[in-house]
């Protein structure tokens, strides 16, 4: 097998040097300069927004990417608004008046998107709460039995324990994972017996 | 030799290279009818203990796959020689296209990647037949006959509404309408193939799953046949989005690499749960646990592929990706998809009840810590697919249209991958079963410090105003690396003949998961900084101007005109220096094309290890100065080389001798 | 873990998925290209433009006003008004009052069309640089506004508008906002009438 992946794995080399190294071609892009007169933060603002803008015009694209005559447009307003000095919100708003909450890719929060919103933590947070459950009353079972151990009984499941556990080990098959193999078996196989042993 | 009865013309029936579409027809309704064989007669075999039965699977996979290239061919053939009876030619290719494009238009439209789909996916069969001679027979065809049923599904989505072979006769047009101009581009002749390879390979992992669930049998040696496989398609997908990233951030000439659109969604989905159950199958294969979980994550790993493929195909989400829709060919695709992925899931209700873990651990444990980690990918895909299907909720609901895009998913995704990483850096340390808190984390404090120092100061030498969330995404890149490195020297050390030998005795698996791990942190290492740290200006310039980005000097030296062989085109001369030394000459260019009377603009990017430089030329703004695009984008190539090598990770893992599939 | 919390639980991504493939149904054939209007249920933006007929003589939303009405945005850019044009013309003749909206165009190209294929308008604003439509939400030419006799927009069309979308979107509509205005006058009537029996 490893002799046959050879090919591939020069291949997926090859096409990363091929990406680290091959200059790139062929766009379709709408680029317009909008003058900010030097105030580099209205630039970026004005960036970030036209970023989260979606063209209600095109399939799927925002207003800055988008070479659609509409979305020119909008980013004409977008500045002129941001020159009138209206803050990016209010921008926002302004827009969504206009074409409807579908036009900001920034969903807005209300009633019918909580579940949007707030659904991941939700998620999180059952999934948290039942592996916990799960593995801690896992615990609990083993911890809530007596103590008492037949001590001469352990020993000699011990050693029968051991013995197979080294039959298999010269097996051969966990040779090959010599470094996944637990290093503590013998340690981890008292514990087993002592569980099978209550 | 022609007859001609009342002036018709009559050819006799004998080879000509003009039935060769027939030909491919023919050849999908074979293979259609060997999968439907496949799908049912070693199935029989396994209720009725006949080997004979059981034991055909092997040559009838061959068969099938062998129709399903011969078809494929003919439709290559028929775009190679310009068939223009063929409306998928006509549609999609033209007699003036490059023979090399003329091939990668075959997979350009629907009908024809839904037959590379199919004939991967009878790849992927082919394969599982030939590797697995170690398997039991029953095993194999169980396998085999799950993935014919795949087929089948697909092939009759092909041959009833999509069939790439139809003709335009009579009246057949002199020469086609050319492939979109965009996809006429080398990362759009390997993307597909390499994304398909990934969704549809994860047909083998479902397969072995939906197998194990008929038979009941669902141990260590079910994880062990299945995860080489499962991680050989991961890798594939893996490099599939990289080259589909790649190919947007330098063809589309938005700077942006990866969109948060549908179809990138589309394929992130299954890449996330494949992720997730590529490490739920090492605690099953290793510790016999989680079987049902595992069992679960394979059944959803390729349903998410094929709600990709629905989503795309069906039209029910708009995105740039999308192919022309057609509600009848969507419909026929959800009932395919209620089929496949219902019949699973209830499958898996009425059989996984039965499966019982069996081994122990306690809350500080290798399993805890994967469970975790499963627990975080599937939050993470639980994200994407909601931010994705959101939209086409609400409207069905009639709650109103909304759009959820990059905000959405940056506020609630980047997080979760975040902590993710945390226990990424931990993970890989804890040992199976239990694991002291207190010798688990003594030997990392020192490396927990490295990383918090190293992810504080590192954002300082990068140009531009301090970003806390770069600096924390370095401390968890940082941890995730040293922890890594360190485990690994570790072990190397604990070898008395030296640290070669040391590395030597590492198993191929380890030294694929360090890498893949690596590869991990360095991708989100150009994520991090090339999201917050890029310098992206779209400025005027006249020529002579020079303008400043990201410590960079843009100079722009002019304006010539060029003529092309098919376009005349503008171009515009930078030259490029960084602190008075010249560091490269870039010449985008704005082409107008005669044929398709289309302009593009076409970016010149000066690649780097650490920096990209990207210069597009805009409009001609008058008086002699134009509208000039100029990124400046940090540590940009990380993104995609992270992936690479998460790939070479998963390959290098599988070739571990433990997986020997032919054994 | 009980039995049957098991079962529910292994039943679960059953559920779920179901519930996914109900929506993707219900999905299909819809086009989700198509925008409602965020301006439904609140009267038309203010302005204050030329007439495409006259640049000299100014027009305001008030003059809009007064009965219930379709607002066609249309250019002489947009295929799809041409083809739509012989039935806004058919419906201009039935007595239906259409206000036209030349959106982003040229005065005098929009004349000629106007002069070539005839003019279905009562009156058309002339919105050179879009201003109104982007106030309005226009996102694509031809689209087709009902406006009820206090210049409120009740309902927006994108796309063609011809004999099967005027029979079985908009003149229903068309016809309940024209009832619901006369109301009172009808009731009146039919007052009066029953007086004189």
């Amino acid at each position: 097998m490893s002799t046959k992946l050879l090919p591939l794995i020069v291949c997926c080399t090859l096409l990363l040097l091929s990406i680290l190294l091959v200059p790139a071609s062929g766009v379709y892009a709408a680029i317009e300069a909008y003058d900010f007169a030097g105030d580099r933060e209205k630039e970026r603002r004005f960036k970030s927004l036209i970023e989260e803008l979606r063209c209600p015009k095109c399939q799927n694209q925002n207003i800055a990417d988008s070479s659609a005559p509409l979305a020119k447009d909008l980013k004409d307003r977008v500045y002129k608004l941001i020159n009138e000095g209206m803050s990016d919100a209010e921008i926002t708003q302004y827009l969504v008046d206009r074409f409807g909450d579908f036009v900001s890719y920034r969903p807005p929060m209300n009633p019918s998107t909580w579940f949007l919103w707030f659904g991941p933590l939700c998620v999180l947070l059952i999934a948290f709460s039942v592996i916990v459950f799960r593995v801690t009353s896992k615990a609990k079972k083993t911890a809530n039995r007596p103590q008492s151990v037949d001590t001469q009984r352990v020993a000699q499941l011990l050693k029968t324990y051991v013995k197979e556990a080294e039959q298999i080990e010269t097996q051969g098959d966990s040779k090959i994972n010599s470094n996944d193999i637990d290093k503590d078996k013998h340690k981890v196989s008292v514990e087993s017996v002592n569980e099978e042993g209550k | 030799m022609n007859f001609i009865i009342g002036g018709r013309v009559f050819y006799p029936i004998y080879w000509s290279s003009e039935l060769i579409p027939e030909i491919g027809h023919f050849c999908l309704v074979i293979a259609l009818m060997l999968s439907v064989v496949l799908a049912v007669v070693p199935l029989w075999g396994t209720v009725t203990h006949q080997y004979r039965l059981m034991a055909m699977s092997r040559s009838l996979a061959y068969g099938q796959c062998t129709f399903l290239l011969l078809s494929f061919f003919c439709l290559i053939y028929a775009f190679v020689q310009n068939d223009f009876t063929v409306s998928y030619v006509v549609a999609h290719s033209n007699s003036q296209l490059p023979v090399w494009y003329r091939v990668s238009a075959v997979w350009g439209g629907h009908e024809g990647s839904l037959l590379l789909w199919i004939v991967l996916l009878a790849g992927w069969t082919t394969a599982v037949a030939r590797f697995s001679r170690a398997l039991p027979v029953d095993a194999i065809a169980r396998v085999l006959s799950v993935m014919a049923m795949i087929s089948i599904g697909l092939l009759l989505f092909t041959i009833l509404t999509s069939n790439p072979f139809n003709r335009t006769l009579p009246d057949f047009p002199l020469n086609g309408r050319d492939l979109n101009p965009l996809l006429q581009d080398i990362g759009l002749i390997v993307h597909p193939p390499m994304l398909y390879m990934g969704y549809v390979g994860f047909a083998v992992a479902f397969a072995f799953a939906i197998a194990g669930l008929l038979s009941g049998q669902l141990d260590s040696a079910w994880a062990r046949w299945s995860r080489p496989w499962t991680v050989i398609a991961w890798a594939f997908l893996t490099v599939g989005i990289a080259l589909g990233s790649w190919w947007a951030y330098y063809e589309l000439g938005w700077g942006g690499w990866w969109f948060w659109d549908p179809v990138e969604n589309a394929s992130l989905l299954p890449w996330l749960a494949g992720t997730a159950l590529i490490h739920s199958l090492a605690v099953t294969e290793k510790r016999a646990v989680f079987k049902a979980w595992t069992v679960l994550l394979a059944i959803i790993a390729f349903s998410l592929s094929l709600l990709g493929t629905f989503l795309v195909r069906s039209g029910v989400l708009t995105s740039v990706h999308s192919f022309a829709s057609d509600p009848s060919r969507g419909m026929f695709i959800l009932v395919l998809l209620f089929v496949v992925v219902g019949g699973s899931f209830l499958l898996f209700a009425v059989r996984a009840t039965a499966l019982k873990g069996e081994g122990r651990y306690e809350l500080v444990s290798r399993e805890v810590f994967l469970m975790i980690n499963n627990l975080l990918l599937m939050l993470a895909m639980f994200i994407v697919l909601l931010g994705t299907l959101f939209p086409l909720v609400a409207e069905v609901l009639g709650l109103g249209k909304v759009s959820v895009g990059p905000p959405y998913f940056n506020l609630v995704f980047v997080p979760v991958a975040l902590i993710l990483m945390v226990f990424m850096g931990v993970g890989s340390l804890v040992r199976w079963k239990r694991h002291g808190v207190q010798a688990l984390l003594k030997p990392m404090w020192k490396w927990m410090a490295i990383a918090i120092a190293f992810g504080v100061i590192a954002p300082l030498f990068l140009v531009g105003d301090y970003q806390v969330s770069v600096s924390i995404a370095l401390v968890l890149v940082a941890w995730v690396v040293l922890n890594s490195l360190a485990d690994m020297v570790k072990k190397m050390s604990s070898s008395r003949r030296g640290l070669w030998h040391g590395y030597q005795r590492l198993t191929r698996s380890y030294r694929g998961m360090v890498l893949a791990h690596i590869g991990m942190a360095v991708a989100v290492a150009g994520i991090a900084v090339t999201s917050l740290y890029s310098e992206e200006r779209d400025v005027r310039l006249a020529t002579d101007e020079t303008v400043s980005v990201g410590g960079y000097e843009f100079k722009f030296k002019g304006i010539t005109s060029v003529a092309g062989p098919n376009y005349q085109a503008q171009r515009g001369h930078f030259t490029i220096s960084r602190d008075g030394a010249f560091v490269a000459e870039l010449t985008p260019e704005k082409r107008a094309y005669h044929v398709q009377t289309s302009m593009m603009t076409e970016a010149a990017i000066d690649g780097g290890l650490f920096r990209d430089l990207y210069v597009a030329l805009g409009e001609s703004l008058g008086d002699g100065s134009w509208a000039i695009r100029i990124y400046v984008k940090p540590l940009m190539r990380w993104v995609w080389g992270g992936a690479l090598l998460m790939a070479l990770g998963g390959l290098l893992a599988i070739s571990d001798r433990r997986y020997r599939l032919a054994k | 873990m009980s039995t049957i919390t098991r079962n529910l639980l292994f039943g679960f991504p059953l559920v779920v998925f179901t519930a996914l493939a109900l929506v993707f149904f219900f999905a299909i054939g819809t086009d989700s290209s198509l925008l409602p209007s965020a301006r439904l249920g609140k009267p038309l933006p203010e302005f204050s433009l030329t007439l495409l007929s006259d640049e000299k003589q100014r027009v305001t939303e008030i003059q809009l006003q007064g009965q219930p009405a379709l607002l066609n945005v249309w250019a002489t850019w947009c295929p799809t008004c041409r083809v739509e044009h012989s039935a806004l013309n058919t419906l201009a003749e039935s007595g239906v009052v259409i206000y036209g909206l030349n959106y982003k165009d040229e005065r005098e190209a929009a004349l000629n069309y106007l002069a070539k294929l005839g003019d279905p308008y009562r009156l058309t604003v002339f919105d050179e640089t879009g201003d109104l439509g982007l106030d309005l939400g226009v996102y694509g030419a031809p689209e087709t506004y009902l406006l009820d006799a206090d210049g409120y927009v009740q309902y927006r069309h994108v796309g063609e508008v011809n004999d099967k979308v005027w029979k079985t979107i908009l003149e229903p509509k068309m016809l309940a906002l024209v009832s619901k205005q006369k109301g009172e006058l009808v009731h009146l009537n039919a007052k009066q009438e029953e007086g004189r029996q």
